[in-house]
């Protein structure tokens, strides 16, 4: 009983190569591991373990290499899902949306949410979100004249049982009037769907309770969803930094109470649950609603995490030096390098003080550093004690190249609500 | 093999574009390996984008570059065959390809054993082990330490595809299976 060798591999070769999708599948898991690793890398600095829900946001090779594609997915990114964008174009334009989320099950245990469908004169996105189903690589379009228009997934990302997907589609499609997606599965779902023409905005606070705090005004857009209120939080464009969190996750190490909250009128916090979205930050969350006319609702955030857009570079010594008090500036704050500490051949830990100051309007708490694989944090405040390096054998100094400055920005950005908030 | 060792180092430190490079030199024999394992394109290119994934996140872990080909074998190997019990059922063959499936050789009976019948005949382990024998030219010793099971397991099983191969093939030979 034999086997040659040749006509396995003969076999094997008449298997076709899917080439452009296997380079894409290829690229977005190796994107995948290295955002991951980067979030992971600074969890993993307090030597402690917990528990986090990963959300990897994935780019396709496509999109990272068409500038303009990505120009057109940053500003859908902005358009508040239900709701409408603000106005910053100068001339009109004519844009649809979904209204409200529509929520799919599937199977036994199994749903999808479509979380949101824009479409206007260049491109129409689609936003979704599943739960122990497959992922879905493509949906179908199919306006009120019967045309159909295949729409691949652009983005995705997933942790446990969760994904969440978009799905994009450059240039017009006619969208008005009774449409159907097609959720393309196993077994085809199909979803009737109408999209309402979006409003648009002059500006945020036109779009709800704005609360500006320290320079930063955060707009709290209010919507009733399936019985329960929704609370979608836009902030307009900086370019000096980008919004990593408003407080739904928290800072790590930072006390629950700083994290955002919502209380009743008896003062009872009340639960809020989020649909996984998209894009960091997660800016989009419920909680229930009691059916009294009287009743109140407050909801503070305390505080909120942002990345800066800067870096720089810091060379220090790669032997033991006690007392080095090097002081460098980065995104505008001070860190002064105290001392250093060769703990092998290859490893070197870079002490810092971070001047952290719990009473200031903001203060710098984590940097990254592309020699660095871990860090020691402080307890309470998360501000980075030390940065373990790795050092060449033998190597006389160290340059750090020093990047991601994250900031906390103190609030409270605190907003009341009555129950016509939530109408619906 | 320099130019490997170079990108697994670079990749080691964190450069992705270094990776990306490395890993498109085997990504379709990756590929090809991970369709006989799960039969169909759409799980196969899960298998790869999760290769992909897992090998950039553990690449650190490589301790000797030169085996990094064996070692992303076996991640996609055991990518595949993760799948297959996540998703805990047979595999179904797409009508359309069954059509493009080809036996070079009809007059060589013992030869004539089609990438169906490899695909639908044999267990996954079996497949893995037929696949790093025939398809990467690793020896029976070496198969076996990239699928961690005893020299002897490997034996017994590659003995067992080739055995059950043979009746598959015997088998269609009796029905008159419509490949070309």
């Amino acid at each position: 009983m034999d086997l040659d060798s040749d006509k396995v591999k003969q076999q094997m070769q008449t298997i076709p190569i899917p080439s452009e999708q296997l380079r894409q599948r290829v690229h977005s898991g190796i994107e995948q591991a290295a955002l991951e690793q980067r979030r992971t890398t600074r969890l993993q600095r307090g030597w402690l373990s917990i528990a986090a829900v990963v959300i990897v946001l994935l780019l396709s090779t496509a999109l990272v290499n068409h500038t303009k594609v990505w120009a057109a997915i940053q500003n859908a990114l902005q358009f508040v899902p239900g709701m409408g964008m603000v106005k910053e174009e100068k001339s009109s334009v004519e844009r649809y949306v979904l209204s409200k989320p529509i929520t799919l099950k599937v199977g036994e245990d199994g749903s999808i949410i479509i979380t949101g469908i824009m479409s206007d004169s260049e491109m129409t996105y689609i936003t979704m979100t599943g739960q122990n189903t497959a992922r879905i690589k493509n949906v179908t379009l199919v306006n009120a004249q019967g045309e159909a228009t295949l729409i691949d997934s652009s983005m995705a990302s997933w942790g446990g049982s969760i994904w969440t997907s978009s799905f994009w589609h450059k240039g017009k499609l006619d969208v008005q009037g009774d449409v159907k997606l097609i959720i393309n599965q196993e077994a085809p779902i199909e979803v009737p769907i109408y999209l309402a023409e979006a409003e648009s905005f002059a500006s945020y606070a036109d779009l709800g309770q704005t609360s500006v705090i320290n320079g930063l005004s955060i707009t709290a857009v209010t919507d009733k969803v399936d019985g329960k209120a929704r609370i979608s939080l836009v902030t307009p464009p900086r370019q000096d930094y980008r919004i990593e969190d408003y407080g739904l996750f928290g800072v790590y190490m930072h006390d629950e109470s700083l994290k955002l909250h919502v209380v009743n009128k008896a003062d009872q916090k009340l639960d809020i649950s989020s649909v996984q979205g998209l894009s960091s930050p997660r800016s989009e969350f419920y909680f229930p609603l009691v059916n009294k006319e009287d009743e109140q609702y407050t909801l503070t955030i305390p505080e909120i995490n942002v990345e800066y857009h800067d870096e720089t570079t810091v060379k220090v010594p790669a032997e033991t030096t006690d007392n080095l008090n090097q002081t460098f500036e980065i995104a505008g704050y001070p860190v002064t390098v105290t001392r250093v500490e060769k703990t092998s051949a290859t490893s070197l830990r870079v002490y810092t003080d971070f001047h952290y100051d719990e009473q200031a309007p903001a203060s710098l708490y984590m940097v990254g550093a592309e020699e660095s694989g871990g860090a020691q944090l402080r307890e309470g405040t998360g501000e980075v004690v030390y940065l373990e390096c790795t050092i060449k054998p033998g190597s006389k100094q160290l340059t750090l190249h020093i990047n991601r400055p994250d900031v906390v920005l103190r609030g409270p950005w605190v907003f009341h609500f009555q129950p016509s908030d939530f109408s619906g | 093999m320099r130019g490997i060792i170079d990108l697994v180092r670079k990749a080691q430190r964190g450069d992705g574009a270094a990776y990306l490079e490395l890993f498109q030199q085997f990504e379709e024999d990756l590929y090809r390996a991970a369709y006989v394992h799960v039969g169909n394109e759409e799980d196969a290119l899960d298998v790869i984008q999760e290769t992909a994934y897992r090998s950039f996140k553990g690449i650190r872990r490589l301790k000797e570059p030169v085996y990094f080909k064996t070692w992303l074998i076996k991640i996609a190997i055991s990518c595949s065959i993760d799948l297959l019990r996540k998703r805990k059922r047979q595999i179904q063959w797409r009508p359309e390809y069954l059509d493009s499936i080809t036996v070079s050789d009809e007059e060589d009976f013992t030869l004539s054993f089609t990438l169906k019948e490899l695909v639908e005949a044999l267990e996954p382990e079996e497949k893995s082990v037929v696949i790093l024998r025939f398809y990467y030219d690793l020896t029976i010793r070496e198969a076996a330490e990239v699928l961690d099971i005893p020299l002897g397991t490997g034996k017994t099983l590659l003995y067992r595809a080739l055995k059950k191969l043979r009746k598959r093939v015997e088998e269609d030979g009796d029905y008159g299976f419509g490949f070309r």
